[in-house]
């Protein structure tokens, strides 16, 4: 768009490259400054469509093989960035450890799109409602990222900078390779909840995780929430967690874990999927409802 | 009477698979987009960003230097404007820009990618100007968007209001509802509002228009109105319709967003800078939401009285239409919707002011329903809302007010038995719903936490017509092969709907044919195939369905003369000729038979001397219509009534605010059923449309007028996975009805009507909170439910 107008069109002075290792793809992102990483490309071509990037390199990701592997090795799920959504919910791992995550993948676009699309993708686009972000924020994962300068490993919660932003230093050619969630030792309880104007497909207006190590203890219980599309970044709301962590879930503590959740969580008026005051209201009846699903669960 | 199929071989009334089936479904069906031009320019389109701006300035000059670029159009140089009802409507946008999106310039270039490089340069200068994007603030007053609509050369039946916003002012009259108001012992008034919404078809609009050098122009068109659009084109170019050539080819869709026109004019006018090449414009899904049509948008007032017996006595009711930036294809909207939107209620006393008020929204234009579900959606609402009131049952209050046979309607029309069973409908819509209201009430009060889960039923009876032109004809053509086979030839649009299997089931009944024999046509081509005045209001079965079946029957008249001389009788007497779909003999001599192949194309004596010809027969149908009274703004204009009654069960999460919706129902009287499936599917995609509607549609449009959601990710229509297993109900009656083909009547958008206000008053049966705009999101129930801290 311009003073003087908008238009519409497609996929002009892009240049394409598909490199066939990870240390190919850390050069050519060294030295390219207009690279766009290419894995599911189920937001980056519609970003390329509607004109948001004009130009510059693909580095199209897919022909890393290794990159599509899920694997649990010593106590630690590595999801690789190429996975897709539906390699997630397929995983058998993912199944028994982490159900969360095939809920977050069951309202994920449409199943065509989940064919493509990339949970490290989902991630990397640093969307304030990525649909795997809050589950992946409340399982303590991790981002793996690669460089010329070698691997380092962010927490995520750590990750996210603002809308379209992670941490990741592109003027230092860093790429998201691997998600790390470390597997709980006891039992768990979790779930994903979000808001949707319709239940086809459609993007988060507001969501939530919630996970409970040793849910059915409650003197043992450890509570970790987060919250999406309601701030510039997916968020942990940490003091809410803990408020509900180590004790029974009486109304009132219900109540305060509410209030403590929302505390300060002011969603932007501008969006158009919702309004702030019912964003807010929406993320209250979702922490209570998951709450007494966890504790009828136990019961 | 109406024609009845044939009794042992029936074609009507069976499901014939559609005879465009499987090329939709291999992808073989060719759309406008996919038609192969060798030297086809490309055409791309710059947006105005402002909803309302004078425009002090255009530079196209670097733009026209740019690589590839052939021509470059701007409203200055397409300086014409085209209305058949208020000639209002200018191509693009000329020295002011009406709503955000308006086409500004048009680029031509020998590719895409130059064109849209190309828009880059082009240098528009605005000044913008304070937007009007509410249709009673603009009706009042405020900022002007056209100097003064009265100036505009308009047709006798319609009523621009002199220096105002108001383009259209459509008064109802019948009885004295201002006075009878004042003796009504109860009385009921709401505000309702139906939003601006998209008809998102799955096809874009694309036209491709060449001018030839010696001026005739030929335009392929993604048009539900190919001759609407021949006409629209003559008189932007000032030169006869038989210069002008509009193709249709395969269609994916429109609801009223390809009725009328909407690009060609731009395209054609593109295409004359760069005489003998072909320009080509398909627009983006954005495009389609901002440089087409858009629909509905009414803003409504009503008064309802009651008198002291319970009996609905009075109707006063007020509607205004954002028409949009111009008013052409939005003007008979209001009319329609201001004539029916009583619903069907006996009603001694209505008056009815209806406006269409320009706004700075994109143009309105017809949307499956035309102005019923508008109107409806508020006169329904209000009935269950004066129902609960009176302390009455809404389903007995709505039945003791229900037209019956013998009452006038709000137009003055007198109701007769054969226009359909309202009562029927509407009792079978409360049986099933009374059984389902205490099921789901039960089911709701058992989930926990206690209280928080609303049961509800609502019931909305409707009514719909066309709403056309008085002369809106249709012709059709049967024109038999060597061999016996027929092609069937009319304009009316395949668009999706069904029509070109209905009409082979027609043809193929009316011939004692099997449907294999019969070829109708898909590709309307107002060069050569019979007049059609525009595939809209559920109209094609019914009106060019008659038509069909007086071509074939015109067709097998001649195929019997032809028998007659292998008979040696005259062909005068061609009515003693007996047919049974393969052989023909006379009713004398039943033994002496000819092969209808060996007559469809004249009989041939053992000489070789033929006599008749190539059986050929040409049909037509005009509706019986007259313009409404200007006094009175009664008359004849609506063509024939379709009655109904929808009916919505559901459950509402009073912490969330969502709704489920258990069931939806239609019960319609539509004559004789044709196709079962396709009739089906018709009623299901409008009831579908419908919940969108009442649940998640709406063009949002920020304080300076801006969309704010021209894509599907922001626009929320209901997939598959919004409606569970067994949501819909759909059941017809057959009534008896003359003046369709085989007793068919108008079915196809009706279920569009009632599903909204059922919904609506389910909602308050539930929680007893009344819903007055459309959608009801769940931000808007937690509102009303007063639910949220």
């Amino acid at each position: 768009m311009t003073e003087s107008g908008f238009a519409f069109g497609f996929m002009q002075g892009f240049s394409y490259l598909r490199p066939r290792s990870v240390d190919e793809v850390c050069a050519v992102l060294a030295s390219e400054p207009e690279a766009h990483l290419l894995a599911g490309g189920t937001d980056l071509l519609v970003e390329m469509r509607n004109r948001e990037i004009r130009g510059g390199m693909l580095v199209d990701l897919k022909g890393l093989r290794d990159l599509r592997r899920i694997r649990l090795t010593e106590g630690v799920l590595e999801i690789g960035a190429l996975a897709t959504v539906n390699d997630v919910m397929d995983d058998a791992d993912v199944r028994r450890h982490f159900p969360i995550l095939r809920e977050a993948g069951a309202v994920f676009g449409c199943h065509e799109i989940r064919f493509r699309a990339t949970v490290g993708g989902n991630i990397a686009h640093a969307s304030p409602g990525a649909e795997y972000a809050t589950p992946l924020l409340v399982l303590d994962a991790t981002a793996v990222i690669e460089s010329a300068a070698g691997q380092r490993t962010v927490p995520l919660d750590r990750f996210f900078v603002k809308p379209g932003q992670s941490c990741l230093a592109r003027e230092k050619g860093e790429w998201l390779s691997a998600l790390r969630i470390p597997v709980p030792a006891g039992p768990t309880a979790m779930s994903y909840r979000r808001y949707s104007r319709v239940r086809g497909m459609d993007l988060a207006s507001a969501c939530t995780s919630v996970f409970v190590a040793e849910p059915a203890a409650a003197e043992r219980r450890q509570v970790r929430i987060a919250l999406g599309a309601v701030s510039p970044v997916p968020v942990l709301r940490r003091e809410a967690g803990a408020h509900l962590s180590g004790r029974a879930w009486t109304p009132e503590v219900v109540a305060e874990a509410r209030r403590l959740m929302l505390d300060g969580i002011e969603p932007r008026r501008s969006s158009i999927r919702s309004t702030p005051e019912y964003k807010r209201h929406i993320l209250g009846v979702y922490l209570e409802d998951i709450l007494r699903s966890i504790d009828g669960v136990r019961s | 009477m109406p024609l009845r199929p044939d009794e042992s071989h029936p074609v009507v009334g069976t499901s014939v698979p559609r005879v465009d089936g499987v090329a939709k479904a291999t992808g073989a069906a060719r759309y406008v987009a996919d038609l192969q031009f060798a030297d086809a320019l490309q055409a791309k389109i710059l947006h105005s960003p402002h909803a309302h701006a004078r425009i002090a300035g255009i530079d196209v000059a670097a733009a026209n230097r740019a690589k590839g670029v052939r021509a470059i159009l701007t409203g200055r140089d397409a300086a014409f404007v085209n209305g058949f009802c208020i000639r209002d409507t200018a191509p693009m946008a000329v020295d002011r820009t009406r709503w955000y999106g308006e086409p500004v310039a048009l680029v031509v270039a020998e590719s895409e990618a130059e064109a849209l490089a190309a828009l880059d340069l082009v240098k528009v200068d605005y000044e913008p100007l304070e937007p009007v994007l509410d249709a009673v603030a603009a009706a009042a007053g405020g900022p002007r968007i056209h100097d003064d609509p009265a100036r505009f050369e308009h047709a006798h039946e319609f009523f621009p209001q002199k220096d105002s916003n108001v383009l259209h002012r459509y008064v109802l009259t019948k009885g004295d509802a201002e006075g009878a108001l004042t003796q009504c012992v109860t009385v009921v008034e709401d505000d309702y509002e139906y939003d601006l919404l998209a008809h998102a078809p799955l096809e874009p609009h694309g036209t491709v228009a060449l001018w030839d050098q010696d001026g005739t122009l030929t335009v392929h068109s993604s048009s539900q109105s190919p001759f609407c659009v021949r006409a629209t084109l003559a008189q932007a170019f000032g030169i006869p319709f038989n210069r002008i050539r509009v193709i249709v080819p395969a269609l994916g869709g429109g609801f009223g967003g390809k009725s009328d026109f909407t690009v060609e004019p731009m395209v054609a006018a593109a295409a004359r800078l760069v005489k003998g090449r072909h320009v080509r414009l398909v627009l983006d899904r954005e495009e389609v939401f901002v440089s087409s049509l858009v629909g509905r948008g009414f803003q409504m007032k009503l008064s309802t009285g009651c008198d002291a017996s319970g009996k609905l006595n009075t109707f006063h009711a007020r509607l205004y239409q954002r028409s949009g930036g111009f008013g052409e294809r939005a003007i008979n909207v209001v009319l329609g919707g201001g004539h029916n939107c009583t619903g069907p209620f006996a009603i001694p006393n209505v008056k009815v002011e209806a406006h269409a008020v320009y706004t700075n929204t994109p143009p309105v234009g017809a949307f499956r329903g035309y102005g019923h579900p508008e109107g409806q959606f508020m006169s329904v609402s209000q009935m269950d809302a004066m129902a609960r009131r009176l302390g009455r049952d809404p389903i007995d209050f709505m039945l003791d007010n229900l037209l019956v046979p013998g009452d006038t309607n709000a137009l003055g029309q007198t109701i007769e038995k054969g226009w359909g069973d309202l009562r029927g409908c509407v009792t079978r819509v409360a049986g099933r719903l009374r059984e389902l209201g205490p099921q789901l009430r039960a089911e709701a009060a058992a989930r926990s936490p206690a209280g928080r889960f609303k049961a509800g039923i609502g019931i909305a009876p409707f009514m719909k017509s066309p709403v056309m032109a008085t002369n809106a004809a249709s012709a059709a053509c049967c024109r038999f092969n060597e061999d016996g086979s027929v092609q069937v030839i009319y304009s009316g649009t395949e668009i999706g709907q069904g029509s070109a299997t209905v009409m082979a089931q027609f043809a193929a009944e009316v011939l004692r044919l099997p449907v294999s024999m019969v070829e109708t046509c898909t590709e309307p081509d107002t060069r050569f195939t019979p007049y059609e005045w525009q595939t809209v209001g559920s109209t094609s079965t019914w009106k060019v369905g008659n038509a069909v079946v007086r071509a074939c029957q015109n067709a097998l008249a001649m195929v019997r003369q032809n028998a007659c001389h292998a008979f040696g009788v005259d062909p005068a007497r061609e009515s003693e000729v007996e047919y049974d779909g393969r052989m023909l003999w006379h009713r004398d001599a039943p033994d002496r038979k000819v092969a209808l192949q060996d007559v469809c194309f004249g009989f041939s004596e053992k000489n070789g001397r033929t006599k008749g010809g190539p059986a050929f027969g040409y049909g037509w149908f005009m509706p019986s219509l007259t313009v409404c009274d200007p006094k009175t703004g009664q008359g004849d204009h609506a063509a024939e009534w379709t009655f109904g009654c929808q009916g919505a069960a559901l459950v509402v999460d009073t912490a969330t605010g969502e709704i489920d919706l258990r069931k939806a129902i239609t019960v319609m009287d539509i004559g004789r059923v044709i196709n079962p499936v396709l009739a089906r599917g018709q009623v299901a995609g409008a009831m579908v449309q419908a919940i969108g509607a009442a649940l998640s549609e709406k063009l949002v449009f920020a304080g300076d007028g801006k969309l704010r959601n021209p894509t599907l990710t922001d626009y929320k229509i209901p997939t598959p996975q919004d409606l569970g297993d067994g949501v819909l109900e759909i059941t017809f009656l057959e009534g008896e009805f003359d003046d369709g083909p085989f007793g068919a009547r108008c079915m196809a958008e009706h279920a569009i009507v009632g599903i909204p206000p059922a919904i609506a008053n389910a909602i308050c049966d539930a929680t007893g909170v009344r819903m007055k705009k459309l959608p009801f999101s769940p931000e808007r129930m937690v509102e009303a439910l007063e639910v949220r801290p």
